[in-house]
């Protein structure tokens, strides 16, 4: 059986969160969902959240590549830096309004992204992240 | 053999057989006309028809010195030799001063055909040195004309004896008039560029001690300052001793060529420059566009798949709104973009930098109020400028705007606009006292459209900057940044003046 996650949606994006925890709401049911607008602020919490090796302590994260001060690509660049512990416990996917082939060409290179998903979220989206992961979810969500 | 076409003068009816005679007996090969007067001699000696004159002395109202001095006058010059009876040394050497080639006295005409093939073998070897000389002066001065077509300029010395020639165009190359002086090393080395010319003396060294040949391209200073670059070659002849005797060479004026490739180069850099910028407004245009549609696209998808309670469906209702709002938004600022881009020839006036100060503080004089801001403007040295008005009035808004946004807290923003004047362009600065920007980390991204990389600054769509340059790119200008964190920022716009 798979872990429980919780979800992190770091954007600048407020409606784009929004949308993204009603769709994990309604495919997930019952699950911790955690959102962001600034990447640093996302660092800072996971850091402190996710160092600790917990059972069902685990997270994957839902990143938009351009975002102000800190993008995707410098929040991986500080990432790559956290403890094993943290690396161990959390997983990353991309979740981008960008379909250009240059951003995921940079997202495919980069080891820590499992995999590159395109906006909207959509529910078949958080399936195949949880399969992905093999994340268990509550049962009866839809 | 030889076949000569003879014209003969005389008026002796037997004189004339007998010299045809003689001239049959020596087997010469020949055709004649006989001409007994002055008239008949003129008209025929024009047609250029004959190989040699032979005439008598003396003809009845006419001599041999008067068709003499017709040859001159028509600048005939085939052999003419005088068959005469008895004649005194004195008049023989005039004749022969006045011309004649020889003379032949009628009691001796066995010397007659000895005398004519000597004159004539003569004459053709002296027109085929006349026509080779003609020839060479014909191709030298083609090649001079070549040369000064081409900026090309040829040169030889003797190393032997220390003799130099340099060709006419050599001497324009380097600033003098042709044949000015006497070509020598020292007059070629004092026109090199102090600069290069070490290099050159030891390239020509170099050459003559081990090289067969050379190329090599420098500079030459030339009267007036004037710095003109030229590429020079030579070639290295040595004796069977290996010792270098001579050396032969060009000089190239390739100043030209060097001009019409910088310019090459600076228009290439900004072809290149434009390009990145095209590529970048692509790129972010369509990424600006699709983060609003996707978000249309996963509201929609809620209100028409999700079961939603009614407040919940109001909401997302609005976010629509507000989203398609957006999206509108986005799309008319790429439309004033390209027109800012494209409209810069239209109404062009004199702008006032002072009015557009004084009518820029007057619309945000709340803002200013609040913040405490004070501008001080020197426009002393140049008070304004042709150009757009729009433009020039959004660049000084956004900037002034930008220095009291993001001004640091609890100091009052002090912003120090000033003109200055370069020969062929103005230079405005803006500085202020805000909390700078982070060159080093946001540097490359400071002008791209909407770049906001202030996220507490939430207001304004990060487009400021990014018009600010359009718009001075656009009037043909360049914009430049320097800043440090936390003391502040200055930039420098620099827009030509056309005439």
């Amino acid at each position: 059986m798979g872990d429980i996650f919780d979800f992190i949606i770091i954007d600048d994006d407020k409606l784009n969160n929004k949308i993204c925890h009603k769709i994990i709401e309604n495919t997930c049911g019952k699950v911790e969902i955690a959102s962001f607008l600034r990447a640093e602020d996302g660092l800072e919490y996971i850091a402190g959240k996710y160092s600790v090796c917990d059972p069902g302590c685990k997270a994957v994260i839902l990143l938009d590549i351009n975002m102000p001060e800190m993008d995707a690509w410098d929040f991986l660049d500080e990432f790559a830096n956290a403890t094993r512990q943290v690396k161990e416990n959390v997983r990353i996917c991309i979740l981008s309004s960008s379909v250009d082939q240059g951003d995921m060409a940079r997202a495919r290179k980069n080891p820590l992204v499992e995999h590159y998903l395109i906006k909207p979220l959509s529910a078949d989206a958080v399936r195949m992240v949880i399969d992905l992961l093999n994340i268990r979810y509550s049962p009866g969500a839809r | 053999m030889a076949h000569y076409n003879f014209l003969l003068l005389e008026d002796d009816f037997l004189d004339a057989e007998l010299i045809v005679k003689k001239l049959r007996i020596a087997d010469m090969s020949f055709t004649y006309k006989h001409v007994d007067n002055r008239h008949s001699f003129e008209t025929e000696i024009s047609t250029g028809a004959y190989s040699a004159i032979l005439a008598d002395n003396s003809l009845p109202q006419f001599n041999a010195m008067e068709a003499l001095e017709i040859c001159r006058a028509k600048n005939i010059e085939i052999p003419f030799i005088l068959i005469t009876g008895s004649v005194s040394e004195e008049y023989a050497a005039e004749v022969m001063k006045a011309g004649a080639w020889d003379y032949i006295l009628k009691d001796r005409l066995q010397r007659l055909p000895a005398s004519i093939e000597n004159a004539i073998s003569k004459y053709e070897a002296n027109e085929d040195r006349k026509h080779f000389l003609q020839n060479k002066l014909a191709s030298e001065a083609l090649l001079k004309e070549a040369e000064q077509i081409a900026h090309y300029g040829s040169w030889e010395v003797d190393l032997e004896t220390g003799q130099h020639r340099w060709s006419d165009e050599l001497y324009r190359i380097m600033g003098y008039a042709a044949g000015e002086m006497m070509p020598n090393y020292e007059n070629f080395i004092c026109r090199i560029h102090p600069g290069d010319t070490h290099f050159v003396q030891s390239v020509i060294e170099n050459a003559i001690k081990f090289k067969v040949q050379e190329v090599c391209s420098f500079r030459l200073v030339v009267a007036n300052g004037f710095v003109k670059y030229v590429s020079a070659g030579m070639v290295v002849k040595r004796s069977a001793d290996g010792k270098a005797v001579k050396l032969n060479g060009f000089m190239h004026d390739i100043t030209e060529l060097k001009v019409a490739e910088r310019l090459e180069e600076q228009v290439t850099a900004d072809l290149i420059r434009r390009n990145q910028d095209l590529e970048r407004f692509s790129y972010i245009v369509s990424h600006n566009l699709r983060a609003p549609v996707a978000n249309i696209v996963g509201i929609t998808h809620l209100l028409t798949s999700v079961r939603l309670g009614e407040a919940e469906h109001t909401e997302y209702l609005d976010d629509l709104s507000v989203t398609v709002a957006k999206l509108d938004g986005i799309i008319r600022d790429i439309s004033d973009i390209l027109h800012t881009r494209s409209n810069v020839n239209e109404n062009k006036e004199f702008v006032v930098f002072a009015d557009l100060v004084a009518d820029i503080t007057q619309s945000m004089n709340l803002l200013i109020a609040d913040s405490g801001a004070i501008i001080n403007a020197n426009f002393a040295e140049v008070e304004g400028m042709p150009s757009l008005k729009s433009h020039i009035h959004s660049v000084f808004f956004n900037l002034i705007s930008n220095s009291i946004k993001f001004r640091r807290r609890a100091v009052s923003p002090v912003i120090n606009i000033r003109a200055r004047r370069l020969p062929s362009a103005i230079v405005l600065s803006f500085a202020d006292n805000g909390i700078g920007i982070d060159l080093q980390k946001h540097g490359r991204l400071l002008f791209g459209l909407y770049n906001r990389f202030q996220a507490d600054h939430a207001e304004g769509k990060g487009m400021g900057l990014f018009m600010v340059k359009t718009q001075v790119e656009a009037l043909g200008g360049r914009i430049e940044v320097s800043s440090v964190v936390n003391e502040g920022t200055e930039f420098h716009i620099e827009l030509p003046l056309s005439n």
